[in-house]
C-alpha cells in the first residue's frame, strides 16, 4: 500500500492536478486541426499513428473476412475469379503488415512512452518524426488508391519472376508505395536509436532502462538496418518490369534465388521489428500485475538485442525449397534453432516473474497471458518449420499461415491490446470499463484458437496456401476457422467501441491507476505537454514492485511457499 | 551520452583537425588511388579483387576515421560505423555461402 | 535486484535542483537559455552529440541500402567473372581515375570547411562549400560524358540500342557464359552510379542551402557548425561509395587505353 501512496503523492508534486483550474495537458494544448496535423509533440502524432493504424487494421481484417467467407466452401463463390482472390489476400498481406503490424506499437506506444520512459522532453528529433507519420499515410493512402485501380496479385512477398513477369497487376506502383513507406520506419528507428542514447534524464543509466525501451531499441536497429535492403530489393523488382533487362529473369541471366535473399534479409527481421514491441508491452504489463519485480531483467534485454541480431543470420529458411544450396540450408535451419534460446529466456522469465507473485487477472495481464501461450506456440511451429525435413512437407501450406498467424496475431496484436489497455488511462485520463475489457481478451483469446489452430491441422494435412477453392474434405476444418473469424472480429471490434465511449463515460483515471513503477506513470494523466514539470532524476532500479503490497495472496499454484518464503519475495 | 550523468570527452570541445593533417590524409588518399589503378594493371588473375578491396577498405577507413572524425569523436560513433559494415558483411558473406555451395552435394538442383 | 530495492521508496524522482528548475514553465519553451539549442534538449552537447548520431544512423541506412546492390554484383559477378571482365573493359579507367580525385579533394574541402566552421570562420566555410559544390558539378559532367559514350556504343542496357558487342558474345559463347549477365553488369553499372550520381545531386543542392544558412547565420551570430558537420558525414560518404565503385566497376583486369572502342 505504501507504494500507491508514495507514487500518486509524487506524481502530485511534478504536476500539480487541481481540479479547480485544471492546467493543460497534452490534448487540451490545442484545439484546432492544424495543433493535431502540424504538432510536433510525441504523444500527439502516437494519437495520430493511432488513428492511422486502426483505420488500416481495418481495411486489413475486411480483406480477411472476404477471405474466410470464400474459404468456407470448396469451390469457388464469394469472388468471382481466382485472379480477384490474388489480390485480395495480397491487400491483407500488404496492409496487414507494412500499414499495421510495422507501425502499431513502435507507432503509437513506442512514440508515446519512449520519452516518458526515459524522462525526456520529446524525442530527438520532434520534426522527423511527424514527416514518418506523412510518408507513412502517404504510402498507406497510396496502396488504398492502388487498389481501387486494380491491386496487385504477387502476394506481399512480390516474388520474382512472377511480379516482373508474368503479373498483370500494378505491381510498380505499389513497389512505389512500399518503398516510400519503408523510409518512415527508417526514420521512426533512428529517432528512436538516438532518442535512446542521448536523451535520458540523469540517472537513467542503461541498466535501468525499462524493458519496453529495450525492446524499441532492438526493434530500432532492425529498422535502421534491415528496411533498407528491402528498398533496394523492391527498387529492382521495379526496374526489371519496367524495363525486362533480366535482374531476376533465368531466362535473360538473372537469378530469381537472389530477389529472396534481399527480400528475406529485411523480412525475417521484419518478423521482430513486429514481433519485439510487443514483447516490450508484456515486459512492463506482467510484472505490473503480477507484483513482482521481473525475473532476470538482463537476461531479459540481453534476450531482444540478441533476436534482433540473430534474426539476421536465419532469412535462408523461407527458401529451403528453393534452389539454395543444401549446405546454406543447413546452416540456416542450425541459426534458426538458436533464436529459440533467446525467446525460450523470455518465455521462461516471464512465467518465472508470476511465480510466487500476486497475480491480479485485469483486462492486460489477461492479454498478456494470452500473448504468451500463443507465441509460445507460434515459437514451437516455427522450430517445426525450421527443420529441413519438415519444412519440405509444410512449405506454403496452411500450417505456414496458422504458425506466423500465431507469432503475428497471438503474439504483436494481444500484445499492442494489452498495451492499449495498460496505458489508455495515461494516454486519454480515463479508465475503460473493466468487465468489457476482460470479455474482449476472453472473445479475442477463443476467437483467434478457432480461427488458426484449424488450420494448422490442415496445413499438415497438406492444404496449400493461397488457393481459392479445395477439396471437399479440408471443408470442416475450414468452416471452424471461418467461424472463428467472425468471432475474431467481434472480439476485436469490442475494445474499439467501449474505448471510445470510455473518453466520455468512464471515470477520470489518476496518474498511477495500477500502482506501476515507472517514470510514465510519475507525471499526470494525460501528460501535461512537456512531460514532467521538471527534468527527473532517477535514483531507483526498475520493477520496484513487491506481493507483499498486494491485498491478494501470492500466486502458488504448488502450495509450496511457506509465509517465511512469501516474506522474502521481492 | 546522458549529458548529466557522465561526461562526454566529444561534447563542448569539438576537435579541430589541423590545415596539415587533413593535407596529409589527403595526401595518402591520393597515393592509394594511384596504387590501386596501377595494382589493377599489374596484379592478374583471383589477387586483382583482393588487392583492390583491400586498397578500397583502407581508403575508407582513412576516410571515416580523420575526415569523419571517427578517430576523435565518441566511441557511439565508432560503433554506429562498425555495425554499419558489420552488418553488410553478414548479408554479403551468407549470400555468397549459397552461391558458392551449390553444386556441393550430388543432389540434383541442390 | 530485489534485496537492496525493496527498501528503497519506489518511484523515487529527486526534482530539479536549482540550475534546472527553469525547466519548467508549461509549453517546453521555458529552457530558452541558447537559442542554438531545440526545445527538447537540455543543452548544446546533447544537440551536438544527438544530430551527429541521427546523421550516422542514416549512413548506417544507406550502407545497407547501396549493399543490396552490391550483395547483386558479388553474386553475379561471382558467378560469371568472365561476362564481368569484358564489360568492365569498356569504362574508361582513366576518367574513373580523375572522378575519384575529384571526389577525394572535394572530401578535402568539406573537411576543411568542417574545421572551419568549428572555429567560426564563415567566409572560408562558404569558400570551401562553394568549391565542393564545383568540384561535385565536375564530376556529374565527367559522368555525364562517360554515360553518353556508353549510349552511343550501344551499352545502356534501358536504352532501345544496346547489343553485346560481337567479339564479347563469341567469347563468352566459347566459355558457356550466360550473355545475359553481361548486360546485368551493365544494369548495376548504372544503377549503382545512377543511385550514386542522385546521392551527389542531393548533396550539392543541400550545401548551396548550407551556405545560405551559413551567411544568414554569421550575420545573426547563431551558430552553424552542426549543420556543416552533418552534411560533411554524408558527403564522405558519398566518396566513399565511389571509393568502392571504382575498383569494382572500372578495374577488372583492365585494358591498357582505357575504353574498349570498336
Ligand atoms: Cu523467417
Amino acid at each position: 500500500m505504501s507504494t500507491h501512496v508514495h507514487s500518486s503523492s509524487t506524481a502530485h508534486s511534478v504536476a500539480p492536478n487541481s481540479s479547480s483550474d485544471e492546467p493543460l495537458n497534452y490534448l487540451t494544448n490545442g484545439h484546432t486541426v492544424k495543433s493535431w496535423l502540424l504538432t510536433l509533440d510525441h504523444k500527439r502524432i502516437a494519437l495520430l499513428y493511432l488513428a492511422g493504424v486502426v483505420f488500416f487494421f481495418l481495411v486489413g481484417g475486411v480483406m480477411a473476412s472476404v477471405i474466410r467467407m470464400e474459404l468456407m466452401t470448396p469451390g469457388g463463390d464469394v469472388l468471382y475469379s481466382p485472379d480477384a482472390y490474388n489480390r485480395v489476400f495480397t491487400v491483407h498481406g500488404v496492409v496487414m503488415i507494412f500499414f499495421f503490424l510495422v507501425p502499431s506499437v513502435p507507432g503509437v506506444l513506442g512514440n508515446f512512452l519512449l520519452p516518458l520512459m526515459i524522462g525526456a522532453r520529446d524525442l530527438a528529433f520532434p520534426k522527423l518524426n511527424l514527416l514518418s507519420w506523412y510518408i507513412y499515410i502517404f504510402g498507406g493512402v497510396s496502396a488504398l488508391l492502388i487498389v481501387l485501380l486494380g491491386g496487385i496479385d504477387t502476394g506481399w512477398t512480390f516474388y520474382a519472376p512472377f511480379s516482373t513477369t508474368f503479373s498483370n497487376s500494378l505491381v510498380v506502383p505499389a513497389a512505389i508505395a512500399v518503398f516510400i513507406t519503408g523510409f518512415s520506419s527508417i526514420l521512426t528507428g533512428l529517432n528512436f536509436v538516438v532518442t535512446t542514447h542521448t536523451m535520458r534524464a540523469p540517472g537513467m543509466t542503461w541498466g535501468r532502462l525499462p524493458l519496453f525501451v529495450w525492446a524499441i531499441y532492438a526493434t530500432s536497429l532492425i529498422m535502421v538496418l534491415g528496411t533498407p535492403v528491402l528498398a533496394v530489393a523492391i527498387a529492382l523488382i521495379g526496374v526489371e518490369r519496367a524495363f525486362g533487362v533480366g535482374i531476376f529473369d533465368p531466362a535473360l541471366g538473372g537469378d530469381p534465388i537472389l530477389f529472396q535473399h534481399l527480400f528475406w534479409f529485411y523480412s525475417h527481421p521484419a518478423v521482430y521489428i513486429m514481433l519485439l514491441p510487443g514483447m516490450g508491452v508484456i515486459n512492463e504489463i506482467i510484472p505490473c500485475f503480477a507484483r513482482r519485480p521481473i525475473f532476470g531483467y538482463k537476461a531479459m534485454a540481453g534476450a531482444m538485442l540478441g533476436i534482433a541480431v540473430l534474426g539476421f543470420v536465419v532469412w535462408g529458411h523461407h527458401m529451403f525449397v528453393s534452389g539454395q544450396s543444401m549446405y546454406a540450408g543447413l546452416v540456416f535451419s542450425f541459426l534458426t534453432f538458436f533464436v529459440a534460446v533467446p525467446s525460450g529466456i523470455k518465455v521462461f522469465n516471464w512465467t518465472s516473474t508470476m511465480y510466487k507473485g500476486s497475480v491480479n487477472f485485469d483486462t492486460p495481464m489477461l492479454y498478456a497471458i494470452a500473448f504468451i501461450g500463443l507465441f509460445t506456440i507460434g515459437g514451437v511451429t516455427g522450430l517445426m518449420l525450421a527443420s529441413l525435413g519438415v519444412d519440405v512437407h509444410l512449405h506454403d501450406t496452411y500450417f505456414v499461415v496458422a504458425h506466423f498467424h500465431y507469432v503475428m496475431v497471438g503474439g504483436t496484436v494481444t500484445a499492442f491490446l494489452g498495451g492499449m489497455h495498460f496505458w489508455w488511462p495515461k494516454m486519454t485520463g480515463r479508465m475503460y470499463p473493466e468487465i468489457w475489457g476482460k470479455l474482449s481478451a476472453i472473445v479475442v483469446f477463443i476467437g483467434f484458437n478457432l480461427t488458426f489452430f484449424p488450420q494448422f491441422l490442415l496445413g499438415y494435412l497438406g492444404m496449400p496456401r493461397r488457393y481459392y477453392e479445395y477439396p471437399g474434405e479440408f471443408q470442416v476444418l475450414n468452416v471452424l476457422s471461418s467461424a472463428g473469424a467472425s468471432i475474431l472480429a467481434f472480439g476485436f471490434l469490442m475494445p474499439i467501441v467501449y474505448f471510445a465511449l470510455s473518453l466520455k463515460f468512464s471515470p477520470k483515471a489518476g496518474p498511477n491507476p495500477w500502482r506501476a513503477t515507472g517514470l510514465e506513470w510519475e507525471t499526470s494523466s494525460p501528460p501535461p505537454t512537456e512531460n514532467f514539470a521538471s527534468t527527473p532524476v532517477i535514483t531507483t532500479e526498475p520493477y520496484n514492485y513487491s506481493p507483499e503490497d498486494s491485498e491478494r495472496a501470492p500466486w502458488d499454484p504448488f502450495g509450496s511457499t511457506t509465509p517465511e518464503e512469501v516474506a522474502h519475495v521481492g | 551520452m546522458n549529458t548529466h550523468a557522465t561526461h562526454n570527452s566529444s561534447d563542448h570541445h569539438p576537435h579541430v583537425m589541423s590545415v596539415q593533417m587533413n593535407l596529409v590524409i589527403f595526401a595518402a588518399l591520393m597515393v592509394l588511388l594511384v596504387l590501386t589503378v596501377v595494382a589493377a594493371y599489374t596484379i592478374t588473375g583471383g589477387w586483382g579483387i583482393l588487392v583492390a578491396m583491400v586498397i578500397a577498405t583502407v581508403k575508407a577507413a582513412l576516410i571515416l576515421a580523420y575526415f569523419m572524425h571517427v578517430r576523435f569523436g565518441s566511441k557511439l560513433q565508432l560503433l554506429f560505423a562498425i555495425s554499419a559494415f558489420f552488418w553488410l558483411a553478414l548479408m554479403l558473406g551468407i549470400t555468397l555461402l549459397d552461391y558458392i555451395s551449390r553444386g556441393w552435394l550430388s543432389i540434383d538442383g541442390k | 535486484m530485489s534485496a537492496e530495492s525493496a527498501t528503497l521508496p519506489v518511484g523515487t524522482i529527486v526534482h530539479g535542483h536549482g540550475a534546472e528548475s527553469s525547466h519548467g514553465s508549461h509549453h517546453g519553451s521555458g529552457h530558452g537559455h541558447d537559442p542554438n539549442v531545440a526545445h527538447q534538449f537540455d543543452d548544446a552537447a546533447q544537440q551536438h552529440e544527438s544530430v551527429l548520431l541521427g546523421m550516422w544512423s542514416f549512413l548506417a541506412t544507406e550502407v545497407l541500402f547501396f549493399g543490396g546492390l552490391f550483395c547483386a554484383y558479388l553474386v553475379y559477378r561471382t558467378t560469371s567473372p568472365l561476362a564481368f571482365t569484358l564489360a568492365s573493359q569498356h569504362l574508361n579507367v582513366i576518367l574513373g581515375a580523375v572522378n575519384t580525385g575529384v571526389l577525394l579533394v572535394s572530401s578535402l574541402f568539406i573537411a576543411l570547411a568542417v574545421r572551419e566552421s568549428q572555429l567560426g570562420n564563415g567566409k572560408r566555410v562558404n569558400l570551401y562549400l562553394l568549391g565542393t559544390i564545383l568540384l561535385g558539378a565536375v564530376f556529374l559532367l565527367i559522368k555525364g560524358y562517360e554515360w553518353t559514350t556508353d549510349y552511343h556504343e550501344g551499352l545502356i542496357p534501358f536504352a532501345k540500342n544496346f547489343q553485346i558487342p560481337e567479339h564479347n558474345l563469341d567469347e563468352m559463347a566459347h566459355n558457356a557464359t550466360p550473355a545475359g549477365r553481361f548486360k546485368l553488369f551493365w544494369v548495376l553499372y548504372f544503377f549503382m552510379t545512377g543511385l550514386h550520381g542522385i546521392h551527389v545531386i542531393i548533396g550539392l543542392v543541400m550545401f548551396g542551402i548550407v551556405m545560405y544558412v551559413v551567411k544568414k547565420r554569421t550575420q545573426t551570430g547563431k551558430s552553424y557548425s552542426n549543420l556543416v558537420e552533418v552534411t560533411g558525414l554524408y558527403w564522405h560518404f558519398v566518396d566513399i561509395v565511389w571509393v568502392f565503385l571504382y575498383p569494382l566497376m572500372y578495374l577488372i583486369h583492365p585494358i591498357t587505353g582505357g575504353g574498349g572502342h570498336h
